[in-house]
């Protein structure tokens, strides 16, 4: 009865009184706890419960399933990032993107895994349990929005994921998964109530099983808000207008920099270019130049401000707590808490950006990293002038194994986000979206527009 | 690089040796990997991705966290104060 409905048939049965809420909520939940017990993509399961009540669930959502990233805090729900360190901690507000779901009756269905603090590509440094992926547990749903990507593929039931992304952790699961996943302008979406991983560069963003999905849910998530100070303020937009429009004479560039993948992966997104271009699109070959920079620009600027952003936990207000040894230190004790509770992957990257912004090293990483930024951004403002959109690939190899993930260094695994991390780094939005498969796995074409312009790639989604 | 150990001090890390010894190689790796930068050209830094001003609002007083709420997560408080250990 429920099963494998979409979004848009839930909200027009509920529209029309044609949902029982309590079926509903039962069949959620039972669907729940069988995905989650097989494939571990909620840190923490919250149980819907629903009545036949029409006041209550009305509004534009009419109560349908939201999970949310960990990261993002939730009024008495754990929220812990997926670290250890937060562990216990229930935020006594919730985040404003929380709020607006809330308002428009979305109901929390809980808080899924993640890399911690947002630290990875695969979800493999979650404190928790790694989420599996629904197409082949034995392979990563990618990261770090992991349990978001893999609980939007497996749902039988009409559900959107809430995930955040500061170099790719919303492409990198949705394309790993074969959902959509939209990261929007940086401060399109407010921050409010996100647990920081690099303050400059996280972006709250949606998956979804379609393009409906993500336009809907967009409209509710995006707005202005006076407690992020770098929320923009911009016009509300309804980006479902832009659905099915016709994409005659959109200009789509294709950067020579990004085809450097897999012969499959690359024949795959051709294919998909070719599927738009055959419907009136044009495409050029276009150049990124200063992509090669990008990596490490992104890994200097995102584990400095990282470094700086898990100073705050001390282990005395919220999270992990110790009892305080009478002759204890302030030093020793926070020394402890952190060096006990914060995994290998978090202590790499808090020392990497404890180091460059060290005195005498400052200006030769943190602060070239800066300029480097400057340069990306430059790169995808000309090219924004004369196309409306650009293609590649989402991700440079489809979902692999937890085997192979194992064998990569710490540089290899950052490698992961040569893609991804250049319109993250400038704040432009874009969009996976399943184009697809490789040998049987799912694989992202990545649409990205210049700031403010998701109207574009969501138009241009539709049509793939 | 200078070492990994006086960097864990400054971020007040204690180190295994074993991690000492790993998180050395793995971080020296790592900058090499970074000194690609050294070829990019010079320019502005930007300190975000979209140009942001200084952002001003109404001097309004707008209701706080009550003091119950902010103590709710703290296991170690005393009469409305968390308790910390001595800072000298």
């Amino acid at each position: 009865m429920f099963r494998d409905i979409t979004i848009e048939e839930f909200l027009t049965r509920s529209a029309n009184d044609d949902i029982d809420y309590s079926d509903f909520a039962d069949y959620v939940n039972r669907e729940t706890e069988k995905l989650n017990k097989k494939y571990g993509f909620l840190r923490e399961v919250v149980k819907l419960e629903m009545k036949k009540n029409p006041e209550k669930i009305t509004k534009k959502m009419f109560g349908l399933p939201v999970s949310i990233k960990d990261c993002i805090c939730t009024k008495g729900i754990g929220s812990f990032a997926g670290s250890k360190i937060l562990e216990g901690y229930k935020p006594v507000f919730d985040a404003h993107v929380v709020e607006n779901l809330k308002k428009e009756n979305g109901a929390i269905l809980g808080k899924t895994n993640q890399d911690c603090f947002g630290f990875g590509t695969f979800s493999v440094y979650s404190d928790y349990e790694i989420p599996k992926n629904p197409i082949d547990s034995e392979r990563s749903c990618g990261g770090s929005s992991g349990g978001c990507g893999g609980i939007t593929k497996a749902a039988t039931f009409p559900h959107i994921s809430i995930g955040e992304s500061t170099g790719g952790s919303i492409s990198s699961p949705a394309a790993f998964c074969g959902v959509y996943g939209l990261t929007p302008t940086y401060g399109l979406v407010s921050r409010y109530g996100l647990i920081d991983y690099a303050n400059s560069l996280d972006k709250i963003g949606v998956l979804g099983k379609n393009i409906f999905d993500i336009a809907f849910s967009l409209n509710i998530i995006a707005g202005h808000d006076s407690r992020d100070s770098t929320s923009l303020k911009t016009e509300k937009k309804d980006y479902t207008k832009v659905l099915d429009k016709p994409i005659k004479g959109i200009k789509i560039g294709i950067p020579k920099e990004y085809m450097q993948v897999d012969e499959k992966i690359q024949k795959t997104v051709w294919n998909a270019v070719k599927k738009l271009e055959s419907l009136g699109a044009t495409y050029q070959e276009i150049s990124l130049e200063n992509t090669k920079y990008a990596l490490s620009a992104y890994y200097i600027i995102a584990t400095a401000e990282a470094s700086t952003n898990l100073a705050k936990y001390c282990g005395l207000r919220y999270g992990v707590q110790n009892e305080i040894a009478k002759a204890e230190s302030f030093n020793d004790h926070y020394k402890k808490i952190r060096t006990k509770n914060f995994n290998a992957e978090a202590k790499r990257r808090i020392i990497l950006g404890t180091f460059t912004r060290m005195s005498g090293y400052r200006d030769q990483y943190y602060l070239k990293a800066m300029k480097v930024r400057t340069l990306v951004i430059n790169d995808f403002k000309r090219v924004f002038k004369n196309v409306d959109i650009i293609a590649s690939p989402a991700m440079p190899i489809t979902a692999p194994k937890f085997s192979d993930i194992e064998k990569l260094t710490p540089m290899e695994h950052y490698q992961m986000d040569v893609l991804t991390v250049p319109p993250n780094l400038a704040g432009v939005p874009m969009i996976s979206v399943p184009c697809g498969f490789v040998d049987g796995l799912p694989v992202g074409l990545h649409l990205i527009a210049d700031h403010l312009q998701e109207e574009k790639i969501i138009q241009a989604a539709s049509w793939v | 690089m200078i070492s990994v150990e006086k960097v864990a001090q400054i971020a007040r890390l204690e180190l295994s040796e074993k991690e000492k010894v790993q998180f050395q190689i793995e971080l020296e790796k790592i900058l090499e990997a970074f000194r690609i930068l050294d070829q990019a050209e010079d320019a502005k830094p930007s300190f975000h991705p979209v140009e942001i001003k200084d952002v001003f609002r109404e001097d309004d007083i707008k209701d706080p966290l009550s003091q119950k709420q902010a103590l709710e997560n703290s296991k170690n408080n005393e009469k409305g104060y968390i308790k910390a250990p001595r800072a000298v």
